[in-house]
């Protein structure tokens, strides 16, 4: 009964209107599979924290469509994933599912379990592949975190690893895979809701893919891919076009960790070339893989550096591979921020360093023009966003999930103050905080207070988002906690005179109330009676403080996220005892 | 002629422009009139329409039966910031909640954005912690202490504040410390508005409630004085009929009632719309509808299913998302004035910029200088530029063309016809992804429905929708404009109230359920008692909210009570809606998150009663070339006048139909007919 709404121009090509109207469809069918997703996962993980991301890869594996997805899960790695799927499995048919984390063939880390479906055509033709990507609360590591910051390998790690492994077939699961996940996942109830919704997820987007593909016609829709590329290619030319040109290196240490002690050191060198409408990251100049999990994977370390320029240019332009050719980006084979050989841990890949990698690339094009680029977003993870696990009657027996109580702080832009808590640079604000009150129900554990910290936000003309005191502790049974907080040496870095976001840190507080320092990357042991403290990073400021509207300085005051002291020394602004700011003071301190 | 002691019904929605009032008298047609909307106090024009029904109608305030509004005092305070000075009183060591909100951005790449989280309600300095702490089983943990409660009051109010929102951690479990401490800021403080979250929204999720809350508080003085203010001038006037008010779910109710809880009213006015399309569908034969409503700058898309306005369990007010109930009116940037551009890569965008009404479309020649929908309606010949909005807005074609060949046609090499049907294309193809989405959500087929097209260009683009969305009727109501008014007429009382009910479906008895529905039925009940509706006139319904285990987001699932096993049916159902919704379910363990009790009474069809308009048989006024989508060439479609139609004609498309307020554009394969009531029916030929 459907009109059909699409004739295509006499030389096979889609005009503008067509063009915009196949990608609403496209990207309905994206906002669909991420509604299921998120309405039916059981985990925190991916029903409150939105940990997951959706997206439609074309047969040729390159990334077509994405819709409010986690950066760092999408940008890059979909396309390669699908690659190693049909590289593995020549022979796609229609009803084939495929489970896929291997950090070595295209996944982000071995906890973001990936639901790949082939979408083939009436005529057997591979057309899309329908990519559901979700962070599982447990993926069946040697300790209960999906984050082994100390991992020295992947054997260590211990996380069951499937490189693109058949699960479905005919529309009906391979229960071999299934009972082997049973067996080493902690939570198999959990983990089988979970892959339900992720399945579920890309179902939808293969029903609606091949009705769409029968009313226009699959060649339409192969066409339509290839102008969409061209087109959003052009988007990233004039915005290019627009960066300051030149070369920029900039530096950023992550934090030491276990087989990591002196600190990872990371180097990048940005060459913007506006003539050429070009962007070159070169990230070869640094060290090789450590033996522990931080190390990146291609897919992130690759998302990372995208990330980085998106974030500083028009966020008019499509995320394609169209958009991407404009970016070339020049990685190293074992680099600890590369592309890892197999069985190098990238357990972390997903926060730490792909953090550090990815702002360093926006303080660079910060670097080359003011008015450009950002701060440091917070480094993570905390252990108020970290793995939780015990046992207890509340529950009715073992229990794992990731908790998402107290973020970081976004970075400040050039343009404007920071997103209040971005989460970390790689989910760019796109995953919810937890609720205290879900948290309580499900777990046994008591939050005793949760609010932001004055100060933590990095100074400058635009400030950076503040960073988050959490403390919560068991309320039946010792409460493990896994964690691997980044950023207690080395703050978030401002941009451009702005100053650091505050650090992190982290206690035990005991019964009598005194607290005792914890090491920055542990599986902590909280018993009952005692708490956690947690204090997340804050992002980095963006210009000289000085140059931030006094007036506006007096507002940071009065809504406590400066405090007078730093108004004065930082901001070189005076206020009067009732608050008020205290004009010629302040003309005293910025002016003498 | 005036009869006196007539039982005169009237329906005031005061919209942004106009004020819109129908009246209804028993064996006789309706009055619809419309007078300017005084925006300064909205109660002014209210009056200024009961004044122009006595004088020309003589329709006097004694003969008022009834007297129902509809409302946008509401959203109106919050986009003009004119609320009380709020405080927020939360659990020691939680202040922030308002402000930290859930994080999500709503662009992901964008630099500058409007903040989440609507903390201008109650900004850093106007949040404080009080000492208490109750458990997540409801347990107090730290008892209240009302010093503490005294102390951030005392400088809250030195702070000057107005009105104070509290909110504490689970107190949708245990309220009494709310309460204790609503008495005690009330105690010192009784000039101060307070709203408690464990009334205004008792459900669990710390931010949404205390967000519920706080709106609550901001909009209290403002809605309550209005209220008062507009109830006590009709008092004066001697119109002694209860005010009623449209409340934001879809049901009315007494004004003394409304004022307690302000929250409620966010969308008295959409929702009245909603209720008036319900009335109309309903009258022509459909209780499953999808209304679109479109207006200049944007078009409203809302689903009725078995004859009940679809509600969802939070909306989005001034750009916030805030928990509370309301029929699912999901606005997109899509209109007569959307603007037509092309991006950086030569893509063409419409809207959701608007020209809005001033300068309006290049076509208005008020100095408009962007390509607008309208501006494409015009070139391709579907409205007729001297009878635009009914004459007062004559129209210039050839600017239209200028603005679509210099802005669109010519840096995309098309001709201005291809540009013009472009446009139209785009903004429906944008219009049925939005019902899609919507519909989607609820696990409902666009198919299923009938489309009811509102608003001045609704029925322009009905059919190029129905067709997109395989959907075979189409209605277009005899007055498309007055619809909220017509729909306070026809909604019922409604009193609603709901409470959190954490509990596993398994093993749960129906007793225990009772108890609790009692208790909420004993405060409907109350509500009703003090509207002096007798309770053998009240319909009781029952609803559960449920998920799965380990899901954080429910569905609504009706409870029968009568049914020989209540809980086993109530968990049959639910796995039905989440397979409707999901599109798969499993018999695994379910648990039920609130419960509901909803009571409603009276109401009745508004359109039923409208008698058809008398035809002249000269309805066919002359051809107009057109340009259809997928055509070359102009095709020559019939004019039709809506007034003039006969209930016998029938019109195969291409046609057109005027009428003062709107357009109905009929494309080839589809035909129109007058049903009984005067709506206009257009089904596929």
């Amino acid at each position: 009964m459907a009109r059909k709404t699409l004739t295509l121009n006499a030389d096979g090509t889609l005009d503008g209107v067509q063009m915009a109207i196949v990608n609403k469809r496209m990207e309905a069918i994206c906002a669909k599979m991420a509604n299921t997703l998120l309405r039916t996962g059981r985990s925190g993980v991916l029903n409150s924290a939105r940990d997951f991301s959706c997206c439609i890869v074309t047969a040729e594996n390159r990334l077509l469509t994405v819709n409010e997805s986690l950066p760092i899960h999408v940008l890059r790695g979909a396309d390669m994933m699908c690659e190693s799927m049909q590289e593995f499995h020549p022979d796609l048919r229609r009803g084939d599912a495929y489970l896929h984390n291997s950090p070595y063939h295209g996944c982000s880390h071995p906890a973001d379990h990936t639901t790949l479906v082939p979408v083939v055509d009436d005529e057997g033709v591979h057309r899309f592949t329908m990519v559901a990507k979700a962070h599982q609360a447990d993926c069946g590591n040697s300790i209960a975190t999906t984050y082994h910051g100390s991992a020295r390998d992947v054997y260590e790690e211990g996380a069951l690893i499937f490189p693109a492994v058949q699960i479905q077939r005919d529309y009906e699961d391979i229960e071999d895979i299934v009972r082997m996940c049973r067996l080493r996942i902690r939570v198999p109830d959990q983990w089988w809701g979970d892959y339900l919704a992720a399945l579920g997820a890309a179902r939808i987007g293969e029903r609606e893919i091949m009705s769409f593909g029968r009313e226009i016609g699959w060649d339409t829709l192969a066409q339509f891919a290839e102008q969409w590329f061209d087109y959003s290619e052009q988007l990233m030319i004039a915005a290019v076009r627009k960066m300051p040109g030149g070369r920029a290196v900039t530096t950023s240490m992550h934090d030491p960790f276990p087989n990591a002690e002196d600190g990872i050191p990371v180097t990048i060198a940005v060459e913007v070339d506006p003539d050429e409408a070009t962007i070159d990251i070169d990230l070869r100049d640094n060290p090789d893989a450590m033996p522990c999990g931080l190390n990146l994977s291609q897919a992130c370390c690759e998302s990372t550096l995208l990330l980085g320029v998106f974030n500083s240019i028009p966020d008019a332009v499509p995320t394609n591979t169209g958009s991407f050719r404009r970016v070339r980006m020049h990685l190293r084979e074992n680099s600890v921020c590369g592309i890892p050989r197999h069985p190098t841990s990238c357990s972390v890949a997903t926060t730490n360093l792909a953090d550090r990698v990815g702002n360093a690339v926006s303080r660079a094009i910060a670097d080359l023009g003011d008015g450009y680029g950002m701060a440091s977003t917070a480094s993570i993870i905390p252990p108020s966003l970290g793995v939780i696990s015990g046992t207890s009657e509340k529950t009715k027996g073992a229990y794992v999930n990731q908790i998402f109580l107290g973020w970081g702080g976004g970075a400040a832009s050039a343009q404007a103050d920071a997103w209040l808590s971005i989460g970390h640079l790689g989910n760019a604000g796109m995953s919810y905080q937890d609720s205290i009150e879900l948290d309580e129900m499900r777990f046994p554990l008591t939050v005793r207070g949760r609010h932001f910290i004055t100060d933590s936000g990095g100074h400058g003309r635009t400030r950076g988002g503040a960073g988050v005191y959490c403390e919560f502790g068991p309320t039946e049974g010792d409460l493990e906690v896994g964690y691997v907080s980044d950023g207690n040496v080395t703050a978030p870095e401002g941009a451009r005179g702005g100053t650091a976001g505050g650090r992190a840190n982290q206690f035990r507080r005991d019964p009598n109330g005194d607290l005792h320092r914890l090491d920055a990357c542990a599986q902590a042991i909280i018993p009952e009676g005692h708490t956690i403290v947690s204090y997340s990073c804050g992002g980095g400021g963006y210009g000289a403080p000085t140059e931030r509207p006094a007036e506006q300085v007096a507002i940071d005051v009065r809504e406590r996220w400066v405090s007078p002291e730093a108004a004065r020394e930082a901001y070189g602004v005076a206020l009067d005892e009732s608050g008020a700011l205290d004009g010629e003071a302040t003309a005293q301190l910025r002016n003498g | 002629m005036r009869v006196a002691g007539q039982a005169a019904e009237i329906g005031v929605d005061v919209g942004g422009t106009f004020t819109d009032v129908v009246c209804r008298r028993p064996g006789q047609a309706p009055i619809i009139i419309k007078v300017p909307t005084t925006r300064d106090d909205p109660s002014v024009g209210v009056l200024a329409s009961l004044e122009r029904l006595k004088e020309e109608f003589q329709v006097g305030a004694a003969d008022v039966a009834r007297f129902v509004h509809g409302t946008t005092v509401a959203t109106n305070a919050v986009i003009e910031r004119k609320g009380a000075r709020v405080g927020l009183l939360t659990t020691e060591g939680f202040r922030d909640i308002l402000e930290m909100g859930r994080q999500l951005r709503r662009a992901v790449y964008s630099i500058i954005l409007e903040p989440e989280t609507p903390a201008f309600l109650a900004p850093g300095a106007r949040r404080k912690g009080v000492t208490e702490r109750i458990a997540a089983d409801g347990s107090i943990l730290v008892p209240l202490n009302e010093e503490s409660v005294r102390r951030a009051a005392a400088e809250l109010v030195e702070d000057g504040v107005t009105a104070i929102a509290i909110s504490f951690l689970f107190s949708f479990l245990n309220p009494e410390h709310e309460r204790r401490a609503r008495d005690a800021v009330g105690a010192a403080y009784p000039d101060l508005d307070i709203s408690i979250s464990s009334e205004v929204d008792p459900a669990f999720r710390e931010y949404e409630r205390t967000v519920a809350t706080a709106f609550d508080a901001y909009i209290k003085p403002v809605v309550s004085g209005y209220l008062q203010r507009l109830a006590e001038r009709l008092e004066r006037e001697g119109v002694g009929a209860p005010l009623q008010i449209m409340q934001s779910r879809g049901g009315i109710c007494a004004a003394s009632s409304a004022r307690l809880r302000p929250v409620r009213l966010f969308l008295s006015g959409p929702a009245a719309g909603v209720v008036g399309a319900r009335d109309v569908g309903r009258a022509a034969g459909f209780e499953d509808l999808i209304a679109i409503d479109i207006g200049g700058t944007s078009c409203d898309i809302s689903l009725i299913r078995a004859g009940r306005p679809m509600l969802r369990s939070e909306g989005v007010i001034g750009g916030f998302p805030v928990r509370v109930p309301m029929v699912d009116v999901n606005a997109i940037g899509a209109g007569g004035g959307s603007i037509a551009w092309l991006d950086e890569g030569g893509g063409l965008r419409v809207g959701p910029q608007s020209a809005g009404a001033d300068p309006g479309p290049a076509c208005y020649g008020r100095g408009g200088e962007e390509a607008t929908v309208t501006d494409a309606s015009l070139v391709l010949g579907y409205i007729n530029p001297d009878y635009f909005a009914g004459g007062t807005v004559r129209l210039r074609p050839a600017l239209a063309r200028e603005v679509i060949a210099e802005k669109v046609a010519g840096p995309l090499s098309l001709t201005v016809e291809q540009a013009a049907l472009g446009i139209h294309r785009l903004l429906n193809t944008q219009i049925s992804e939005g019902i899609r989405l919507v519909s989607i959500r609820q696990g409902l087929d666009p198919r299923d429905f009938a489309l009811i097209a509102l608003g001045g260009a609704g029925p322009l683009h009905a059919t190029a929708l129905a067709g997109e969305l395989s959907i075979s009727t189409i209605v277009v109501p005899q007055h498309p404009g007055v619809l909220s008014a017509a729909g306070l007429l026809a909604a019922q009382v409604e009193h609603e109230s709901s409470v959190a009910f954490p509990r596993l479906v398994e093993g749960l008895a129906v007793a225990d359920i009772r108890e609790t529905l009692a208790e909420l039925d004993g405060r409907c009940a109350a509500l009703m008692e003090a509207e002096r509706i007798a309770a053998a006139d009240v319909d009781v319904s029952y609803f559960a909210d449920m998920c799965y285990v380990g899901q954080a987001y429910h569905l609504e699932v009706s409870l029968d009570l009568a049914d020989d096993d209540p809980i086993a049916r109530l968990y049959e159902d639910f796995l039905e809606v989440h397979d409707r919704v999901f599109g798969h379910s499993t018999r695994s363990p379910a648990r039920i998150v609130n419960l509901r009790s909803v009571h409603r009474a009276g109401g009745r069809g508004a359109a039923r009663d409208a008698p058809a308009s008398p035809a002249t048989g000269a309805a066919r006024k002359r051809t107009r070339r057109i340009l259809l989508p997928e055509t070359d060439d102009a095709t020559d479609a019939a004019i039709y006048e809506r007034a003039s139609l006969a209930g016998a004609d029938e019109i195969d498309g291409p046609a057109i139909i005027e009428q003062h307020d709107t357009t109905t554009l009929i494309e080839p394969g589809w035909r129109g007919r007058l049903d009984g009531c005067g709506n206009l029916i257009v089904t596929r030929a």
